[in-house]
Protein backbone atom coordinates (compact mmCIF):
# COMPACT_ATOMS: atom_id res chain seq x y z
CA UNK A 1 0.00 0.00 0.00
CA UNK A 2 1.48 3.27 -1.01
CA UNK A 3 1.87 5.98 1.46
CA UNK A 4 -0.68 8.34 -0.74
CA UNK A 5 -3.42 4.70 -0.24
CA UNK A 6 -2.71 4.96 3.09
CA UNK A 7 -3.80 8.86 3.38
CA UNK A 8 -6.91 8.13 1.29
CA UNK A 9 -7.93 4.97 3.49
CA UNK A 10 -7.75 7.51 6.48
CA UNK A 11 -9.84 9.91 5.18
CA UNK A 12 -12.71 7.39 4.25
CA UNK A 13 -12.30 5.97 7.52
CA UNK A 14 -12.42 10.03 9.10
CA UNK A 15 -15.20 10.78 6.35
CA UNK A 16 -17.09 7.56 8.06
CA UNK A 17 -16.77 8.42 11.59
CA UNK A 18 -18.01 12.02 10.75
CA UNK A 19 -20.94 11.06 8.73
CA UNK A 20 -21.88 8.56 11.49
CA UNK A 21 -21.82 10.99 14.22
CA UNK A 22 -23.91 13.11 12.11
CA UNK A 23 -26.62 10.58 11.69
CA UNK A 24 -26.15 9.87 15.39
CA UNK A 25 -26.96 13.50 16.17
CA UNK A 26 -29.73 13.51 13.67
CA UNK A 27 -31.53 10.11 15.45
CA UNK A 28 -30.71 11.32 19.05
CA UNK A 29 -31.01 14.40 19.66
CA UNK A 30 -34.02 15.60 17.90
CA UNK A 31 -35.93 12.63 18.37
CA UNK A 32 -38.77 13.98 18.00
CA UNK A 33 -38.30 14.99 14.43
CA UNK A 34 -38.66 11.15 13.40
CA UNK A 35 -41.76 11.13 15.06
CA UNK A 36 -43.13 14.47 13.61
CA UNK A 37 -42.56 12.66 10.26
CA UNK A 38 -44.29 9.42 11.46
CA UNK A 39 -46.86 11.66 13.04
CA UNK A 40 -48.04 13.84 10.35
CA UNK A 41 -47.92 11.07 7.22
CA UNK A 42 -48.42 13.39 3.55
CA UNK A 43 -51.72 11.21 1.87
CA UNK A 44 -49.09 10.36 -0.74
CA UNK A 45 -46.75 9.04 1.73
CA UNK A 46 -47.03 5.08 2.12
CA UNK A 47 -47.28 4.16 5.68
CA UNK A 48 -43.97 3.52 7.49
CA UNK A 49 -42.64 0.74 9.06
CA UNK A 50 -40.55 3.10 11.76
CA UNK A 51 -44.08 3.52 13.29
CA UNK A 52 -46.08 0.51 14.89
CA UNK A 53 -49.78 1.36 16.04
CA UNK A 54 -50.57 0.06 19.11
CA UNK A 55 -53.65 0.16 21.87
CA UNK A 56 -53.21 0.35 25.56
CA UNK A 57 -56.29 -0.58 27.73
CA UNK A 58 -56.12 0.02 31.59
CA UNK A 59 -59.03 -2.48 32.76
CA UNK A 60 -58.43 -0.43 35.77
CA UNK A 61 -60.53 2.37 34.24
CA UNK A 62 -62.85 -0.05 32.13
CA UNK A 63 -66.31 -0.33 33.41
CA UNK A 64 -68.40 -3.57 33.76
CA UNK A 65 -71.39 -3.36 31.39
CA UNK A 66 -70.08 0.07 29.51
CA UNK A 67 -69.84 -0.79 26.03
CA UNK A 68 -69.02 2.96 24.72
CA UNK A 69 -66.17 1.42 22.86
CA UNK A 70 -68.48 -1.10 20.89
CA UNK A 71 -71.37 1.23 19.81
CA UNK A 72 -68.63 3.87 18.45
CA UNK A 73 -67.35 0.87 16.44
CA UNK A 74 -70.88 0.42 15.21
CA UNK A 75 -71.36 3.08 13.95
CA UNK A 76 -67.87 4.08 12.74
CA UNK A 77 -67.82 1.04 10.45
CA UNK A 78 -71.09 0.73 9.44
CA UNK A 79 -71.78 -2.79 11.56
CA UNK A 80 -75.58 -2.89 11.85
CA UNK A 81 -77.33 -5.94 13.13
CA UNK A 82 -78.90 -8.23 10.19
CA UNK A 83 -81.23 -9.98 12.76
CA UNK A 84 -79.07 -12.95 12.90
CA UNK A 85 -77.32 -12.08 15.96
CA UNK A 86 -74.82 -15.24 15.96
CA UNK A 87 -73.58 -14.60 12.92
CA UNK A 88 -73.37 -11.23 12.91
CA UNK A 89 -69.97 -9.51 12.41
CA UNK A 90 -68.24 -8.58 15.62
CA UNK A 91 -65.14 -6.28 15.49
CA UNK A 92 -64.88 -5.30 19.28
CA UNK A 93 -66.26 -7.21 22.28
CA UNK A 94 -66.81 -6.50 25.85
CA UNK A 95 -65.19 -9.45 28.10
CA UNK A 96 -66.10 -9.88 31.82
CA UNK A 97 -63.38 -11.72 33.70
CA UNK A 98 -63.23 -12.89 37.25
CA UNK A 99 -61.23 -14.72 39.77
CA UNK A 100 -63.23 -16.89 41.40
CA UNK A 101 -60.99 -17.44 44.51
CA UNK A 102 -60.34 -13.60 44.84
CA UNK A 103 -63.29 -12.18 43.67
CA UNK A 104 -61.71 -10.14 41.93
CA UNK A 105 -63.18 -8.95 38.49
CA UNK A 106 -62.00 -7.37 35.33
CA UNK A 107 -63.66 -5.99 32.33
CA UNK A 108 -62.33 -5.30 28.69
CA UNK A 109 -62.60 -4.90 25.04
CA UNK A 110 -61.02 -7.22 23.26
CA UNK A 111 -60.49 -6.64 19.09
CA UNK A 112 -57.85 -7.79 16.73
CA UNK A 113 -55.03 -7.37 18.56
CA UNK A 114 -53.00 -6.62 15.49
CA UNK A 115 -49.54 -9.19 16.09
CA UNK A 116 -46.52 -8.78 14.99
CA UNK A 117 -46.29 -11.95 13.74
CA UNK A 118 -49.94 -13.06 13.17
CA UNK A 119 -51.66 -15.95 12.19
CA UNK A 120 -54.05 -15.36 10.01
CA UNK A 121 -51.84 -13.84 7.47
CA UNK A 122 -49.80 -17.24 8.23
CA UNK A 123 -52.77 -19.22 6.71
CA UNK A 124 -54.04 -16.73 4.19
CA UNK A 125 -53.76 -18.78 1.12
CA UNK A 126 -54.46 -15.45 -0.98
CA UNK A 127 -52.53 -12.77 0.82
CA UNK A 128 -55.99 -11.12 1.58
CA UNK A 129 -55.06 -11.05 5.31
CA UNK A 130 -52.02 -8.73 5.19
CA UNK A 131 -50.05 -6.41 7.81
CA UNK A 132 -49.17 -3.29 7.01
CA UNK A 133 -46.00 -1.62 7.60
CA UNK A 134 -47.07 0.29 10.54
CA UNK A 135 -48.35 -2.86 11.73
CA UNK A 136 -52.07 -2.85 11.35
CA UNK A 137 -53.26 -6.16 10.44
CA UNK A 138 -55.91 -5.56 7.49
CA UNK A 139 -58.18 -7.87 5.24
CA UNK A 140 -57.86 -7.28 1.65
CA UNK A 141 -61.36 -7.73 0.88
CA UNK A 142 -60.72 -7.74 -3.07
CA UNK A 143 -58.30 -10.83 -2.79
CA UNK A 144 -60.64 -12.31 0.31
CA UNK A 145 -62.40 -15.48 -0.67
CA UNK A 146 -64.04 -15.91 2.14
CA UNK A 147 -62.48 -19.26 3.21
CA UNK A 148 -61.86 -18.64 6.94
CA UNK A 149 -58.88 -20.00 7.61
CA UNK A 150 -58.32 -16.66 9.34
CA UNK A 151 -60.70 -16.74 11.69
CA UNK A 152 -59.87 -20.15 12.89
CA UNK A 153 -56.07 -19.63 12.93
CA UNK A 154 -57.08 -16.53 15.19
CA UNK A 155 -56.44 -17.04 18.80
CA UNK A 156 -58.62 -14.03 19.84
CA UNK A 157 -61.32 -15.00 18.01
CA UNK A 158 -61.13 -11.17 16.36
CA UNK A 159 -62.43 -12.11 12.92
CA UNK A 160 -65.56 -12.07 11.38
CA UNK A 161 -67.09 -13.12 8.49
CA UNK A 162 -70.23 -11.00 6.69
CA UNK A 163 -73.26 -13.50 5.79
CA UNK A 164 -75.52 -11.41 4.51
CA UNK A 165 -75.55 -8.07 1.66
CA UNK A 166 -75.12 -4.89 3.37
CA UNK A 167 -76.17 -1.59 1.04
CA UNK A 168 -75.83 0.92 3.95
CA UNK A 169 -71.83 1.00 4.31
CA UNK A 170 -69.90 3.90 5.17
CA UNK A 171 -67.93 5.57 1.92
CA UNK A 172 -64.40 4.59 4.06
CA UNK A 173 -65.22 1.44 5.18
CA UNK A 174 -66.15 -0.76 2.34
CA UNK A 175 -67.51 -4.11 3.86
CA UNK A 176 -70.11 -6.84 2.18
CA UNK A 177 -70.79 -10.15 1.77
CA UNK A 178 -68.73 -12.99 1.47
CA UNK A 179 -65.50 -11.65 2.98
CA UNK A 180 -64.01 -11.86 6.14
CA UNK A 181 -63.21 -8.67 8.63
CA UNK A 182 -62.23 -7.73 11.60
CA UNK A 183 -61.04 -4.85 13.43
CA UNK A 184 -58.79 -1.95 10.99
CA UNK A 185 -58.13 0.29 14.37
CA UNK A 186 -59.88 2.32 12.10
CA UNK A 187 -57.23 2.47 9.41
CA UNK A 188 -58.87 5.16 7.57
CA UNK A 189 -58.90 7.59 10.89
CA UNK A 190 -55.43 6.85 11.34
CA UNK A 191 -54.17 7.51 7.88
CA UNK A 192 -55.67 10.90 8.46
CA UNK A 193 -54.50 11.47 12.19
CA UNK A 194 -57.47 10.85 13.77
CA UNK A 195 -57.75 8.36 16.63
CA UNK A 196 -59.83 4.79 16.16
CA UNK A 197 -63.21 5.48 17.38
CA UNK A 198 -63.23 3.47 20.35
CA UNK A 199 -60.55 5.41 21.69
CA UNK A 200 -62.25 8.54 20.82
CA UNK A 201 -65.27 7.31 22.33
CA UNK A 202 -63.49 5.99 25.64
CA UNK A 203 -62.18 9.60 25.92
CA UNK A 204 -64.78 11.44 25.54
CA UNK A 205 -66.73 9.68 27.77
CA UNK A 206 -64.03 10.54 29.97
CA UNK A 207 -63.42 6.69 30.99
CA UNK A 208 -59.95 6.98 29.68
CA UNK A 209 -59.18 3.68 29.38
CA UNK A 210 -57.85 3.07 25.94
CA UNK A 211 -54.72 4.74 24.88
CA UNK A 212 -53.78 4.72 20.94
CA UNK A 213 -50.51 5.80 19.82
CA UNK A 214 -46.92 4.82 18.01
CA UNK A 215 -45.40 2.36 20.80
CA UNK A 216 -42.28 2.93 18.76
CA UNK A 217 -41.80 6.81 19.65
CA UNK A 218 -40.48 6.77 23.10
CA UNK A 219 -42.39 10.52 23.29
CA UNK A 220 -45.70 8.84 22.79
CA UNK A 221 -48.07 9.05 25.93
CA UNK A 222 -48.69 5.20 25.19
CA UNK A 223 -44.85 4.35 24.98
CA UNK A 224 -44.11 6.05 28.22
CA UNK A 225 -46.88 4.30 29.60
CA UNK A 226 -46.00 0.95 28.63
CA UNK A 227 -42.51 1.56 29.95
CA UNK A 228 -43.90 2.81 33.26
CA UNK A 229 -46.29 0.36 34.34
CA UNK A 230 -46.54 -3.41 34.00
CA UNK A 231 -48.55 -4.31 30.75
CA UNK A 232 -49.41 -7.82 29.90
CA UNK A 233 -50.60 -9.14 26.28
CA UNK A 234 -53.42 -11.91 26.09
CA UNK A 235 -51.70 -15.48 25.31
CA UNK A 236 -48.25 -14.07 25.68
CA UNK A 237 -47.13 -17.54 25.85
CA UNK A 238 -48.04 -17.80 21.85
CA UNK A 239 -45.38 -14.90 21.25
CA UNK A 240 -47.27 -13.08 18.64
CA UNK A 241 -46.37 -9.76 19.60
CA UNK A 242 -49.75 -8.36 19.51
CA UNK A 243 -49.58 -4.42 19.19
CA UNK A 244 -52.81 -4.42 21.80
CA UNK A 245 -51.55 -4.31 25.39
CA UNK A 246 -53.75 -4.90 28.93
CA UNK A 247 -52.66 -2.96 32.14
CA UNK A 248 -54.28 -4.51 35.03
CA UNK A 249 -55.30 -7.42 34.39
CA UNK B 1 -80.14 -49.12 -20.31
CA UNK B 2 -83.03 -50.00 -22.40
CA UNK B 3 -83.11 -46.73 -24.54
CA UNK B 4 -79.21 -47.83 -25.84
CA UNK B 5 -80.19 -51.70 -26.37
CA UNK B 6 -83.15 -50.78 -28.31
CA UNK B 7 -81.33 -48.20 -30.69
CA UNK B 8 -81.61 -49.65 -34.14
CA UNK B 9 -77.66 -49.02 -34.46
CA UNK B 10 -74.76 -48.28 -31.98
CA UNK B 11 -74.58 -44.30 -31.42
CA UNK B 12 -72.16 -42.27 -31.16
CA UNK B 13 -70.32 -40.46 -28.45
CA UNK B 14 -69.38 -37.42 -29.94
CA UNK B 15 -71.46 -34.56 -30.78
CA UNK B 16 -71.17 -34.85 -34.34
CA UNK B 17 -71.96 -38.32 -34.48
CA UNK B 18 -75.01 -37.68 -31.98
CA UNK B 19 -75.98 -34.61 -34.19
CA UNK B 20 -76.35 -36.85 -37.15
CA UNK B 21 -78.28 -39.40 -35.47
CA UNK B 22 -80.83 -36.34 -34.62
CA UNK B 23 -81.78 -36.72 -38.47
CA UNK B 24 -85.63 -37.72 -38.86
CA UNK B 25 -86.40 -41.23 -40.17
CA UNK B 26 -83.87 -42.79 -37.64
CA UNK B 27 -80.81 -40.56 -38.91
CA UNK B 28 -80.91 -41.30 -42.38
CA UNK B 29 -82.61 -38.21 -43.47
CA UNK B 30 -81.07 -34.61 -44.80
CA UNK B 31 -79.24 -32.81 -42.74
CA UNK B 32 -81.64 -30.23 -41.05
CA UNK B 33 -79.63 -26.79 -41.85
CA UNK B 34 -79.80 -27.60 -45.60
CA UNK B 35 -83.79 -28.61 -45.58
CA UNK B 36 -85.88 -27.12 -48.02
CA UNK B 37 -87.14 -24.57 -46.02
CA UNK B 38 -83.79 -23.19 -44.70
CA UNK B 39 -82.48 -22.74 -47.74
CA UNK B 40 -85.44 -19.42 -47.62
CA UNK B 41 -84.79 -18.51 -44.04
CA UNK B 42 -81.15 -18.04 -44.49
CA UNK B 43 -81.83 -16.00 -47.93
CA UNK B 44 -83.53 -13.97 -45.72
CA UNK B 45 -81.04 -13.50 -43.16
CA UNK B 46 -78.92 -12.74 -45.74
CA UNK B 47 -81.22 -9.57 -46.33
CA UNK B 48 -82.01 -8.56 -42.87
CA UNK B 49 -78.49 -8.88 -41.81
CA UNK B 50 -77.05 -5.26 -42.86
CA UNK B 51 -80.94 -3.88 -41.68
CA UNK B 52 -80.16 -5.45 -37.97
CA UNK B 53 -76.41 -4.24 -37.97
CA UNK B 54 -77.33 -0.84 -38.65
CA UNK B 55 -80.25 -0.27 -36.34
CA UNK B 56 -78.59 1.76 -33.94
CA UNK B 57 -81.41 2.35 -31.69
CA UNK B 58 -81.63 -1.36 -30.98
CA UNK B 59 -79.85 -0.54 -27.79
CA UNK B 60 -80.69 2.07 -25.50
CA UNK B 61 -77.42 4.40 -25.19
CA UNK B 62 -76.92 4.96 -21.54
CA UNK B 63 -77.88 8.25 -19.97
CA UNK B 64 -74.82 9.86 -19.15
CA UNK B 65 -75.88 12.55 -16.59
CA UNK B 66 -73.52 14.67 -14.41
CA UNK B 67 -75.19 16.93 -11.99
CA UNK B 68 -72.16 18.34 -10.93
CA UNK B 69 -70.69 19.65 -14.20
CA UNK B 70 -67.05 20.34 -13.09
CA UNK B 71 -63.26 18.82 -14.45
CA UNK B 72 -63.00 15.16 -14.08
CA UNK B 73 -59.21 13.55 -13.44
CA UNK B 74 -58.71 13.15 -16.64
CA UNK B 75 -60.25 13.80 -20.22
CA UNK B 76 -63.55 11.81 -21.38
CA UNK B 77 -61.44 9.39 -24.16
CA UNK B 78 -58.65 8.45 -21.17
CA UNK B 79 -61.36 8.30 -18.06
CA UNK B 80 -63.58 5.79 -20.70
CA UNK B 81 -60.75 3.52 -21.27
CA UNK B 82 -58.71 3.66 -18.09
CA UNK B 83 -60.98 3.95 -14.99
CA UNK B 84 -60.87 0.18 -14.22
CA UNK B 85 -57.26 0.61 -14.45
CA UNK B 86 -56.45 3.71 -12.14
CA UNK B 87 -59.42 2.34 -9.72
CA UNK B 88 -57.26 -0.60 -9.57
CA UNK B 89 -53.88 1.05 -8.73
CA UNK B 90 -55.27 3.41 -6.65
CA UNK B 91 -57.21 0.30 -4.55
CA UNK B 92 -53.74 -1.12 -4.09
CA UNK B 93 -52.14 1.85 -3.12
CA UNK B 94 -54.61 2.83 -0.53
CA UNK B 95 -55.46 -0.74 0.83
CA UNK B 96 -51.73 -2.27 1.06
CA UNK B 97 -49.77 1.25 1.87
CA UNK B 98 -52.30 3.49 3.42
CA UNK B 99 -51.76 5.99 -0.04
CA UNK B 100 -55.35 8.02 0.69
CA UNK B 101 -54.55 10.64 -2.05
CA UNK B 102 -57.72 12.18 -3.62
CA UNK B 103 -57.73 12.16 -7.40
CA UNK B 104 -58.05 8.07 -8.00
CA UNK B 105 -59.85 7.33 -5.20
CA UNK B 106 -63.27 5.68 -5.75
CA UNK B 107 -65.14 7.86 -2.80
CA UNK B 108 -64.02 10.73 -4.99
CA UNK B 109 -65.84 9.09 -7.99
CA UNK B 110 -68.89 8.62 -6.15
CA UNK B 111 -68.64 12.25 -4.61
CA UNK B 112 -68.94 13.61 -7.83
CA UNK B 113 -70.93 11.03 -10.07
CA UNK B 114 -73.81 10.30 -7.94
CA UNK B 115 -77.02 11.62 -9.08
CA UNK B 116 -78.64 14.21 -6.83
CA UNK B 117 -81.91 12.62 -7.10
CA UNK B 118 -81.08 9.03 -5.89
CA UNK B 119 -77.74 10.18 -4.37
CA UNK B 120 -76.02 7.15 -6.06
CA UNK B 121 -73.99 5.98 -9.23
CA UNK B 122 -76.54 2.93 -9.72
CA UNK B 123 -79.72 2.34 -10.77
CA UNK B 124 -80.90 2.07 -14.55
CA UNK B 125 -80.15 6.14 -14.47
CA UNK B 126 -77.14 6.11 -12.20
CA UNK B 127 -73.53 7.34 -13.96
CA UNK B 128 -71.54 3.75 -12.97
CA UNK B 129 -74.47 1.14 -13.58
CA UNK B 130 -76.18 2.73 -17.01
CA UNK B 131 -72.84 2.35 -19.14
CA UNK B 132 -72.08 -1.00 -17.64
CA UNK B 133 -75.18 -2.49 -18.21
CA UNK B 134 -74.96 -1.22 -21.87
CA UNK B 135 -71.37 -2.25 -22.27
CA UNK B 136 -72.28 -5.47 -20.69
CA UNK B 137 -69.57 -5.36 -18.29
CA UNK B 138 -70.21 -6.58 -14.21
CA UNK B 139 -70.22 -3.68 -11.85
CA UNK B 140 -68.71 -5.37 -8.62
CA UNK B 141 -67.14 -2.74 -7.36
CA UNK B 142 -70.82 -1.74 -5.14
CA UNK B 143 -71.51 -4.87 -3.38
CA UNK B 144 -68.97 -3.69 -1.08
CA UNK B 145 -68.25 0.18 -1.39
CA UNK B 146 -70.56 2.34 -0.67
CA UNK B 147 -72.81 3.89 -4.00
CA UNK B 148 -73.31 7.46 -2.80
CA UNK B 149 -71.63 10.17 -0.30
CA UNK B 150 -72.83 9.40 3.14
CA UNK B 151 -76.12 10.44 3.56
CA UNK B 152 -78.26 10.87 6.58
CA UNK B 153 -79.84 7.70 8.05
CA UNK B 154 -82.84 5.75 6.64
CA UNK B 155 -82.52 7.74 3.40
CA UNK B 156 -82.82 5.57 0.28
CA UNK B 157 -80.09 5.63 -2.06
CA UNK B 158 -81.62 2.96 -4.66
CA UNK B 159 -81.38 -0.73 -5.27
CA UNK B 160 -78.32 -2.51 -5.86
CA UNK B 161 -77.06 -4.39 -8.68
Amino acid sequence: MSAEDKSKGVDRRGFLAISAAALGGVALAPGLRLIEIAGARAPDQAAAGTVRWGLLIDTNKCASGCDDCVKACATENGLHSTGHPRTDAQWIRKVELKDLRSGRAHSAPVMCQHCAEPPCVDVCPTGASFKRADGIVLVDRHTCIGCRYCILACPYKARSFVHEEHTDQNPNVPRGKGCVEGCTLCVHRVDRDQQPACVEACTKADHNAMTFGDLNDPKSEIAKRVAQFPTTKVRADLRLGTGVHYQGL
Amino acid sequence: MSLITSSPRKRGSSRWLRFLDSRPEGGKGPLPLLGGNDVLGFLLLLVLLPSLAFAADRTPKPSIVIDKPGKCVSDVETMRREHPDMLKHQRDQTMHKGIRTPRFSLNGCVECHASTKTGSVLGDQGFCQSCHAYAGVKLDCFECHAAGPKLAAGTDRGAKP
